[in-house]
């Protein structure tokens, strides 16, 4: 038997046959997708939870009217698709006018929702769907007299099945007069319409088109893969990575890249297996900094501005705001007498992680999706530096702070020089790096995390294992954060930050080398992130994986956009109310997860301001 | 300062010329925003069945407004708009596009992620009248020729400038808004669509042109409204333009 | 600092005690409050989940707690498999709630950070549900007793009873976490001291949806027996890839190291079938555990007991004995000396103990799961193999390293 790399040939090609097949999963997803954004324009990040409830649509009219796996290959993506039909005529239709930020937000919210819905019903151990029996079985493989693989029938049939959608739906796209209806519309939706094209109701149908290819995904998945609330969300993130490589909007990109990168997926997990997750995003980072567009792309879209509440000069500080801020820390030093201090000192390290991002997003107007490696990476560094080195805590939270804005000036310098979806991407891309390493250096302990990390006396004499003690140590920590932040705000630096926001095109013109402050600003973000995320080891004695996963990010956003962008004091009340919704709501389990999703949706089609900028713009004072 | 006659003179006027026809088109004090951004002050104007009125004005007048606003493009708008007697403010593009409206925006608009027959055979027939490719190749030989190319935005200004002509009678409309036709053409070319427009004519068929150049629009317009700020201040028969000419020159500018 | 009780909404109940005679009453202690912390709705809710609170009660009634002046309260919270949830909650039981007691506990992660939490405090801990052996080992603490098994129980019982029936070659699919590495290495420990070899070995990352690529190597490694050394979804993933990919029928054995009852019901017997491992209770072995089954189906959709659920029922029956007899339980190391001091006796696991180390050993079955047409009635699943005697079958306390023992 022959060998290549120290494999067996016959195994290899075993394994890139499967990659294969796995890569007819990212092609048919990401064809979805970037059918809706190439329309649309909207990133759609409800395409994961689309997935599980076509599969979950096949097992229910499976159960309940004993319809077979091959009418669900119809009636599940019809059902799906129709949901997608009522989101977009309700609601996604209205936030077309906004930033693309919004419909981003809106669809991650009813991603939350709809997964925590059917986590709260169905558990997570997952339903068995049964392969239907005409594709049992399997055949053989040989190459040359050598055995290859036995390769089940209904795996061939999945690939064959992708393909040939793939290409229908290319050649639809492409070649039909329908087809060019949808580009001219992609391209100038106004012209069209004056030909007579219902172009609304063209964009409605193409969005459950693009749910419904989702749906049909998710019943193919369903005989082997289980069928649980979950699936979709591990798979979201590799597809939106498949997306930017091949190029949003470009389906031929989708395609190619879904099929290519199951293969070389494939190769992965017979030499280096542990990585074979993290792969995609390794590449997704190469081909961002070579081709911004991605492979196949059309140039990126930029962000035109977030609904930042900025009102009032920013140079005079705000009598008001300072009032507030002295009344919050009045309140704030009371408050362990009346509330439990580990709530407290929880929220207050999660403020400073929102303000991290807000201030990245409210101000400089740049969406990070990877925030939380910061937050983590900070976290392991502070609670190793107590518990292995033995530093004292204030070393120890310098250390993982120091960490954060290492991190950042490298993620940065490259993230920076793209922007909107691409920059968020882009971060996005180093976050799973970040989760990989978080999980395979030995040094992070992986699931357990670290573990009983002392608090020990800061500057030698202060005691932390003293509740109150370590909560005034955190108010403190929090006081500089906060005051920091006000400064940078309040500053000829703020002001060209906000300038760069509102049009970075006009900035530059004016001479200021945007990019420079875009990365000052990612630093300064990155940071204080990184102070909350070392304050925190200490204050829990644990480090562990939660921090840097990709949820906590989307917490952090939420938190800012429930709050009020661009206001200094709303991230502030949003991290208070997500983690006190956390902490006091955890025995509702599931259904927390339902609520922050319905508050994601709620305040992005009504309540953009958020509190704290609903009160700043209606007393007109900056909060 | 001449004395500008007022909506009801001009209408008298219109009256009393022996254009043959019932409106097809009536615009009654239309006012349009853009945002917060009012363009429209009030505009009033008439185009019988069968006539070629050009829209003259300088820069910034409001002309291209009054086409997109008529089309349905301007969303924000008041006051009325009747085609054949249906009322179209509040109503979608589309709509007004089966009402037999179609308009050639000034951009023209070639889709570049469109093939040049793909371009063309964009808008559906919407109502009878729609003409057929041949009917269409009839009226724009050049475009025969260039049908098979892959990108519409490859074409010349000129051959652009005909396919979207081209392309809007497919729909079957009865009234065309052409907003500046002949901007940035070569005089050759500039001929050529006047050609178009006289043949277009003939066919029964009712054109709302805005042009700048009114030297061109005399070649073909039967009568003609001057707009300034938003709002019509003059109009005249063709036969007049050249006893109008130093009020126009005052009201353009040039 | 003030104290004041959060109630719990969801999965709280309140055994009050109804005035019964004074005669009656022996306990004068103040009420007792255990809580019950696992995975509500992630991916082992079916493994411990809402059961494990239905039978915390049951063990409660059963003890005829009323009856002997006991009040007991029960309050539960979902961890969801995250350690910092999971020591927020303990903390925030143990300082401000008034819990005594907390026990279940799935997922080691969580399990190990709630032990350092409960032995800071000095607060009863009573895990059930993690399986990492260190828990009576290294991290073995006086405040704490490991219940029903750990990752040695299950490697030990399931590896020494393979290869002594001829599965002398492995091929090892491992989650690649602490938990997954931690069974691997004691499973091959054990195969090696029997006279097996390892053929392979291949960490999947955690979770893995799609196992197909890791059975495709273990097929060409053409070890007899595949040792998935995972849980949860990502054993039923694994389990199912082997069936559609004919690994069982060309004659390569499957070794479950972690399986659940829920596991197999989720896979189904047409897939699951043959499947050899050890299991620490089944529902199907007396009547006393049948009759437990039924009144927990009928309290929880149908579904039958996993021996987590036995677990909790045996633990919590156990700790109210020693709250009997010591008549207050807010010191947790006296509860839990009291607790070693007396020997288990239940209904569901029979009689065993709890040794210095903290844990609680009993006897365990090897189990195989039966043929689709073998079974009979709804959870039908195992044939009963062997039974492994307490002393064999948890790890040597020499072994272990804990602290305690010297």
């Amino acid at each position: 038997m022959t060998e290549i790399f120290g494999v067996p040939t016959q195994a290899l090609f075993g394994q890139l046959l499967l990659g294969l097949i796995n890569g007819s999963f990212y092609a048919l997803l990401s064809l979805g997708l970037a059918v809706i954004f190439g329309m649309l324009n909207i990133i759609n990040f409800t395409h994961g939870a689309q997935y599980m409830m076509g599969a979950f649509g096949a097992y229910l009219v499976g159960q309940y009217f004993g319809i077979g796996y091959w009418p669900s290959l119809i009636v599940a993506p019809l059902l799906v698709g129709l949901t997608g039909v009522i989101i977009e005529r309700t609601m996604l239709k209205r936030l077309y006018h906004l930033d693309h930020l919004y419909g981003l937000l809106f669809t991650f919210g009813v991603a939350l929702i709809i997964q925590g819905y059917f986590r709260y019903y169905y558990g997570s151990s997952g339903l068995p769907y049964p392969i239907p029996p005409s594709l049992a079985g399997g055949t053989r493989l040989t190459l040359f007299d050598q055995p290859i693989m036995f390769l089940p029938w209904y795996r061939a049939w999945v690939i064959f099945f992708s393909l040939a959608i793939c290409i229908t739906t290319w050649y639809l796209i492409e070649r039909t007069s329908l087809g060019a209806k949808l580009r001219a519309a992609t391209e100038n939706p106004t012209i069209v319409r004056t030909f007579g094209v219902n172009v609304p109701l063209l964009i409605t149908l193409t969005y459950g088109a693009g749910v419904g290819l989702a749906g049909l995904a998710g019943v193919l998945a369903a005989p082997i893969y289980q069928v649980s609330p979950l699936m979709g969300a591990d798979l979201i993130n590799v597809v939106f990575a498949v997306v930017v490589i091949g190029g949003m909007g470009s389906i031929l990109g989708s395609v190619v890249t879904g099929f290519v990168l199951g293969l070389i997926e494939g190769l992965t997990k017979v030499f280096y297996p542990e990585a074979s997750t993290t792969v995609v995003f390794v590449i997704m980072a190469i081909v961002l900094l070579v081709r911004p567009a991605g492979l196949f792309g059309k140039a990126a879209t930029t962000t035109t501005g977030v609904e930042s509440t900025s009102v009032g000069s920013g140079l005079d500080g705000g009598r008001v705001l300072n009032v507030v801020m002295a009344a919050m820390a009045v309140v704030l030093m009371a408050a362990p007498f009346v509330v439990y201090p580990q709530f407290l000192m929880k929220a207050l390290c999660i403020a400073m992680f929102a303000l991290s991002v807000n201030l990245l997003l409210g101000y400089a107007g740049l969406l990070s999706f990877g925030h939380a490696m910061f937050l983590g990476s900070a976290g392991y560094v502070s609670a190793h530096a107590a518990k292995v080195w033995g530093l004292t805590p204030e070393l120890a939270i310098l250390a993982g702070t120091a960490t954060a804005a290492a991190m950042g000036v490298v993620v940065g310098a490259i993230a920076i020089r793209r922007q909107g979806i691409y920059f968020a991407m882009t971060t996005l891309a180093f976050a799973q790096m970040v989760y990989f390493l978080a999980l395979q250096v030995p040094f992070t302990h992986g699931e357990d995390g670290i573990q009983a990390v002392p608090r020990g006396k800061m500057f030698g004499f202060i005691d932390l294992n003293n509740q109150l003690s370590m909560y005034y140590v955190v108010l403190a920590i929090f006081m500089f954060a906060l005051l920091m932040v006000h400064r940078i705000i309040h500053s000829p630096f703020g002001e060209v930050l906000k300038s760069i926001r509102e049009n970075e095109a006009r900035a530059i013109s004016l001479g200021y080398k945007t990019d420079r402050y875009k990365l000052m600003a990612f630093v300064l973000s990155t940071t204080i992130c990184g102070l909350g995320g070392a304050t925190k080891a200490i204050v829990f004695q644990l480090a562990s994986l939660t921090d840097v996963t990709s949820g906590t990010s989307g917490e952090a956003v939420l938190m800012t956009l429930v709050g009020g962008l661009g206001t200094l004091l709303g991230p502030i009340v949003g991290a208070f109310v997500i983690t006190g919704m956390e902490t006091y709501l955890a025995e509702w389990g599931q259904w927390v997860t339902v609520i922050q999703g319905v508050v994601f949706v709620v305040c992005v089609m009504a309540f953009r301001r958020g509190l704290v900028g609903e009160i700043a713009y209606r007393t007109g004072k900056p909060l | 300062m001449y004395n500008k006659p007022t909506w009801v003179s001009v209408m008298a006027e219109i009256r009393t010329s022996a254009t043959p026809g019932a409106p097809l088109l009536s615009v009654k004090n239309l006012q349009s925003w853009y945002g917060e951004s009012h363009i429209l002050h009030g505009v009033n104007l008439e185009v019988r069945q069968g006539e070629v009125v050009t829209l003259l004005g300088r820069n910034g007048a409001g002309k291209t407004t009054t086409l997109k606003s008529i089309m349905g493009v301007v969303r924000k708008r008041q006051g009325s708009i009747t085609k054949g007697g249906t009322e179209t403010i509040g109503l979608p593009s589309e709509r007004i596009a089966k009402l037999g409206i179609a308009l050639c925006p000034e951009e023209r608009a070639i889709f570049s992620s469109l093939t040049v027959r793909e371009n063309l055979m964009l808008p559906p027939k919407l109502r009878d009248g729609g003409m057929s490719v041949d009917e269409i190749f009839s009226l724009f030989p050049n475009l025969k020729e260039r049908i098979g190319t892959s990108q519409g935005t490859k074409l010349s200004g000129g051959e652009q400038q005909m396919l979207a002509i081209g392309r809007i009678l497919r729909t079957g409309a009865d009234l065309l808004l052409l907003d500046e036709p002949t901007e940035g053409l070569a005089p050759v070319i500039i001929q050529q669509i006047g050609h178009t427009i006289r043949k277009l004519k003939e066919r029964g068929l009712t054109i709302l042109l805005v042009e700048q150049n009114f030297r061109f629009a005399s070649t073909v317009a039967d009568r003609f409204y001057v707009m300034d700020h938003g709002v019509i201040v003059d109009g005249f028969k063709a036969a007049d333009l050249e006893a109008n000419m130093p009020k126009l020159h005052e009201y353009l500018g040039v | 600092m003030r104290k004041y009780s959060i109630s719990t909404t969801l999965g709280a109940v309140s055994l009050l005690a109804i005035a019964a005679s004074p005669a009656l009453a022996q306990y004068k202690g103040p009420p007792i409050k255990i809580g019950v912390m696992n995975d509500m709705a992630g991916p082992y809710a079916d493994i411990a989940g809402k059961g494990s609170v239905w039978a915390a009660k049951k063990a409660i009634e059963d003890f005829g707690a009323a009856k002997k002046g006991m009040t007991v309260e029960i309050v539960s919270a979902d961890h969801q498999n995250k350690p910092d949830v999971g020591s927020a909650v303990a903390r925030k039981w143990l300082e401000s709630d008034g819990v005594d007691m907390i026990t279940d506990v799935n997922t080691s992660s969580v399990g190990l950070a709630v032990n350092e939490v409960t032995s800071s405090l000095n607060k009863a801990y009573l895990n059930v549900g993690s399986a990492t052996s260190d828990l009576s080992g290294k991290a073995c603490k006086a405040t704490t007793v490991h219940w029903i098994y750990d990752t040695w129980m299950l490697a030990n019982g399931t590896g020494s009873a393979i290869v002594k029936n001829g599965g002398d070659s492995w091929f090892f699919i491992t989650a690649d976490y602490a938990f997954g590495l931690a069974l691997e290495r004691d499973t091959e420990a054990v195969v090696l001291a029997n006279g097996g070899k390892v053929a392979g070995k291949v960490r999947a990352p955690f979770p893995t949806a799609d196992f197909s690529s890791f059975m495709l190597q273990a097929q060409a490694s053409k070890a007899k027996v595949i040792g998935l050394a995972n849980a949860g979804a990502d054993t039923i993933n694994a389990i199912k890839t082997a069936g559609e990919f004919g690994i069982t029928q060309s004659g390569q054995q499957l070794a479950g190291l972690l399986v659940f009852l829920s596991d197999v019901h989720s896979l189904g017997l047409k897939t699951a079938q043959g499947l050899t491992f050890t299991d620490a209770w089944y529902w199907d072995t007396n009547d006393a555990n049948r009759a437990f089954a039924k009144e927990f189906a009928a309290a929880n959709d149908g579904k039958y007991p996993t021996y987590d659920h036995a677990g909790v029922y045996s633990a919590v029956t156990h700790y109210l004995r020693a709250a009997e007899a010591l008549g207050d339980v807010k010191d947790g190391k006296k509860v839990i000396d009291k607790m070693k001091e007396l020997p288990t006796d239940d209904k569901l696991l029979g009689k065993g103990m709890i040794r210095a180390d903290g844990r609680k050993i009993h006897d365990v079955q090897l189990v195989q799961v039966k043929k689709p047409d073998e079974s009979k009635y709804p959870y039908d699943y195992y044939k009963v193999l062997a039974t492994i005697p307490a002393d064999k079958a948890f790890r040597p306390m020499a072994e272990g390293g804990c602290p305690l023992v010297k």
